[in-house]
């Protein structure tokens, strides 16, 4: 009907520039590195990405079992999943208690421009003040160590590999809290008061409060929070490349990190084609949750 | 009467509140102190000590010094995320009234596409588009690199807006259209100016990101007059010793605009972030 | 200035038909307002006037031009918004020659001449010192001068209104209704109006087409409607309170008939075929309240007292039914015995199966009347 014809007309001359640039610089370059990484001697086929997974250097490497019971490095795979199930639980609990107690708190929004601070500064910015902190000439943490006399601790965390990988774990919390914070914040505020206000008066306590009627009612929220946080550490790479350049040896490498080895230093395409496309598949697979919501929404 | 009593709770959540922000202050208040010291004094005595000489000497080296020349990386940063925020706002933002305007085959296709977009690693990107910059001319060129961030930033802009103008009155444009204007009119004259809350956000947001980008710039801008800040205060970090006097100061001065520009559009900012994570302008 | 015709105009949305093979003419001059209860497809229907939505059948004429699939702005209509949709950033002079500077070439209008005619209606509604602020430092009242005057700016072909007063207050409401009328007579502008409250309708149409379900019911002018529906559902959706339905039957009886309703029998001339079931509806109006009985009176109970002031709605039973009539206030109290009597002459009579009007019927009820 012509009707129809010209509100699809309308439409598409509202979308053309951006299907334009969309097309060229975003869904080309996928396609073009899913074939990339299809791409072998023998012709089309998963030898990069059998490759990639057996892959024996420390730097390189996605998992290397052998390193599994004791320190890193276990593989970038390995360090992206742990960093997952340490980061996620620790900042979204964090950030909703904090959202919680900002209720009470006095000047409340001070301490939440104050969290939020570590958000809006460069990653790699953060990488190095990550490095800075556990630094031993300069940093707190290793000083605090160090007067407790706990020797292990006393050192530059980035420079060995047991401490490596926690160093960045631990101050990717700090970076990534203000975003647990803003979130939630915003979920508790939407919370009327008076629900808060009316469980009072039936006599509950702070903690029943926010067991049974904040936690359930922000819970969107906080499921929007955990996805999100998984795909940026899935993602992660800047503070790494800042902070440890993914060692020492291997034990702090990420897959982002793997894969800018294989295309920058190694120039081997197609295995970072393929690191690319594992990282991808994993990170849709998080974000499939996010995209069937707004898509209902 | 006697004064109310202080709950426990009120007391505990005070207690602890400031003391994660004093947590998460600290690392900024040793940049500083590190950044305004002698980097000697600083190891001697730690920068946590007030006592002694302060010095803006580590701001200058790293801004003049051509060996470090953090006045180019912030003038080429500046030059890219400026249209880099400017350019997707307008083209996603058309994009958005679309998809929350009109009905056209394949709407439901491109939404996931741009909800696919949102979630993918740069990394997936990355090779295919050094061969394309190679091939038109444009790597390590800045305009090569704004090309990348403004259709990179269509996808989450568009999402972001499109949920904005959803909850937009359509009686006003309506209105307009009775009133006998055509489409691009009401867009730019009636749209637009009722979305700036919604645009400054994105603006803020998108800035802050392609200001903070390290990854594209690591792999398209290799020559040292076209990196990027983020490049460069990376690169004042050397391989063996590390000078923390010069880095801090250099930390520092790359985080100056985005917190800038959060001091003076925090309201924008908050909101901007909520509606990327959860879609709620 | 214009005629406007619907010709067997469908629109649906999704399962739902919101607007279901109207046909109508409206004149031109004429005020005319589409009345009903919401969801009936009033709104609809001035949607597709404007343009704003384009109909799945039928078609749709300005002056004997096809319009149905143009474009709003193509029709040269203006229309007034229930929530007024004043353009928020822009000032109270912008949003008036909003209309004028959209098309400012092709009408080959100059800024200064825009200037006037938007300072002559500015003046017309009384809003001259309004026109340097934004929408939102305006009150309602205010709010609806303004979405008047740019709707006037321009001389449209057809006026269209949707629900226009409804967010003022009442005392707002019936002065601009007032204000309404006037101009719309002095400038005799085509105007169809779109409304649920019948008083307003009443008070403003030279006809009204009353709406239910996404057909039009009744076209006439208010005297018309009020006075001679055409279905029941017109019948008991004017009025205030509307018009009592009473479940009755039509009996043959000896040569003639009898109409026997609840509490009530009528003799009539004529003989029908066989019994018959009807519905009776008479107007609160038409009902006289006495208190002694008397030929053609019929006992009935008051059951509530709704004072008025000088007038009364009483609620009564008869004969198991219920009828509330309008009478002057004379003091009846709860069960109270009293004795109706009705006005035959103004009786009506509906089709129990279509709802439809019965005329023949009616005036034979009416003929034995006096």
């Amino acid at each position: 009907m012509k009707s129809r014809l010209r509100e699809n007309l309308r439409a598409y001359g509202f979308l053309a520039p951006a299907l334009l640039l969309l097309g060229v610089f975003v869904v080309y370059p996928i396609v073009g590195t899913i074939i990339i990484s299809l791409e072998t001697q023998s012709g089309l086929g998963l030898g990069n990405y059998l490759e990639v997974l057996s892959e024996k250097s420390p730097s390189k490497a996605l998992v290397i079992p052998g390193n599994l019971g004791g320190p890193p490095p276990w593989g970038a795979l390995v360090h992206n999943m742990v960093w997952i199930l340490v980061h996620v639980p620790l900042t979204t609990f964090l950030g909703l208690m904090l959202a919680y107690m900002l209720i009470h708190v006095y000047g409340r929004s001070l301490v939440k421009s104050i969290v939020f601070l570590s958000m809006i500064i460069p990653m790699v910015v953060g990488g190095l003040i990550i490095r800075f902190i556990f630094d031993s000439q300069v940093g707190v943490i290793p000083r605090i160590f160090d007067t407790l006399g706990v020797e292990s601790l006393a050192r530059t965390w980035t420079a060995y590999p047991e401490t490596s990988l926690a160093s960045l774990i631990l101050g990717s919390v700090w970076l990534w809290l203000g975003f647990s914070l803003t979130i939630h914040s915003a979920a508790v505020d939407s919370v009327p008061r008076s629900l808060i206000e009316a469980a009072r008066i039936d006599g509950a306590s702070e903690w029943q409060i926010f067991r049974r009627v904040i936690a359930p009612a922000v819970w969107p929220a906080t499921l929007t929070v955990m996805v999100m946080t998984l795909l940026w550490d899935l993602k992660i790479f800047d503070i790494v490349y800042a902070a440890t350049q993914g060692g020492p040896g291997g034990s702090s490498t990420v897959l982002a990190y793997v894969m800018w080895l294989y295309f920058a230093r190694a120039l081997d395409y197609g295995r970072a084609a393929a690191t690319a496309v594992i990282l991808t598949i994993l990170t849709l697979a998080a974000a499939s949750y996010m995209i069937r919501r707004s898509l209902r929404g | 009467m006697p004064r109310p009593r202080l709950r426990p709770a009120v007391v505990v959540s005070n207690l602890l509140a400031w003391s994660v922000a004093a947590v998460w202050l600290l690392p900024f208040i040793g940049l500083f102190m590190t950044s305004t010291r002698p980097f000697e004094e600083v190891v001697i005595r730690g920068w946590w000590s007030p006592w002694g000489n302060y010095t803006i000497r580590n701001y200058i080296e790293v801004l003049a010094n051509p060996q470090y020349d953090l006045a180019g990386g912030f003038r080429n940063s500046l030059i890219v995320a400026i249209p880099s925020t400017l350019a997707p706002l307008l083209v996603a933002a058309m994009a958005a009234y679309a998809f929350a305007r009109f009905s056209f085959v394949m709407r439901n296709l491109l939404f996931v596409l741009i909800l696919v977009v949102m979630a993918i690693p740069q990394q997936t990107m990355v090779i295919p588009l050094f061969f394309l910059l190679k091939d038109l001319g444009l790597l390590d060129k800045l305009l090569g690199v704004i090309l990348i961030h403004s259709s990179w930033g269509i996808a989450w802009i568009a999402f972001f807006m499109r949920n904005y103008f959803t909850m937009l009155p359509s009686e006003v444009e309506e209105a307009a259209r009775v009133d006998g204007a055509s489409y691009p009119t009401i867009f730019l004259r009636i749209v637009l100016p009722m979305s700036i809350p919604a645009l400054a956000a994105a603006a803020a947001i998108q800035f802050t990101w392609v200001w903070a980008d390290f990854f594209f710039a690591l792999i398209f801008l290799y020559s040292p007059e076209n990196m990027v800040i983020t490049q460069k205060v990376v690169a004042i970090k050397g391989q063996y010793q590390i000078d923390w006097g010069l880095l801090s100061a250099g930390s520092i001065l790359a985080m100056i605009p985005p917190i800038l520009l959060y001091a003076a559009l925090q309201k924008y900012y908050l909101r901007g972030m909520v509606g990327w994570a959860t879609g709620k302008g | 200035m214009a005629s406007v015709r619907l010709e067997g105009v469908v629109k649906r949305f999704g399962r739902a038909t919101a607007v279901n093979r109207v046909t109508l003419e409206v004149g031109d001059g004429e005020f005319f307002v589409l009345l009903g209860p919401s969801g009936c497809g009033k709104t609809t229907t001035l949607r597709l006037i404007a343009g704003l939505e384009y109909p799945d059948e039928g078609r749709i004429l300005m002056d004997g031009e096809d319009v149905t699939y143009k474009e709003p702005k193509e029709r040269n209509v203006a229309m007034v918004f229930q929530n007024y949709a004043l353009y928020p950033n822009m000032t109270v002079y912008d949003n008036i020659a909003f209309p004028l500077n959209v098309r400012r070439k092709e009408i080959g209008l100059t800024r200064e001449e825009i200037r006037e005619k938007v300072l002559e209606v500015a003046r017309m509604l009384q809003i001259e010192e309004l026109l340097d602020r934004k929408p939102g430092q305006l009150s309602g009242g205010q709010q609806q001068r303004v979405a008047l005057a740019r709707a006037l700016v321009r001389r449209p072909r057809v006026w269209l209104m949707d629900e226009p007063l409804s967010n003022l207050d009442a005392l707002l409401r019936v002065a601009m209704r007032a204000e309404l009328k006037r101009l719309q007579k002095e400038l005799g502008i085509t105007t169809v109006y779109v409304t649920h409250d019948q008083a307003e309708a009443m008070g403003l149409a030279d006809r009204i087409a009353v709406m239910n379900r996404g057909k039009v019911v009744q076209v006439g002018t208010p005297r018309e409607v009020f006075h001679e529906p055409s279905h029941i559902f017109v019948a008991t959706f004017l009025g205030s309170p509307p018009m009592n339905i009473l479940e009755c039957t039509i009996e043959p009886r000896g040569g003639g008939g009898v109409v026997k309703c609840p509490g009530i029998e009528r003799p009539l001339q004529w003989s029908p075929g066989g019994v018959e079931r009807i519905y009776l509806g008479v107007r609160p109006e038409f009902i006289r309240v006495e208190r002694s009985p008397g030929p053609g009176r019929w006992e009935a109970t008051v059951e509530v007292v709704e004072p008025l002031g000088t007038e009364a709605v009483v609620t009564l039973t008869i004969g198991g039914a219920i009828v509330k009539a309008k009478v002057l206030d004379e003091g009846y109290r709860p069960g109270e015995t009293v004795y109706l009597e009705l006005d035959w002459s103004r009786v009506q009579a509906f089709d129990p199966e279509t709802g439809r009007a019965i005329g023949e019927l009616a005036r034979t009820l009416r003929g034995l009347a006096g």
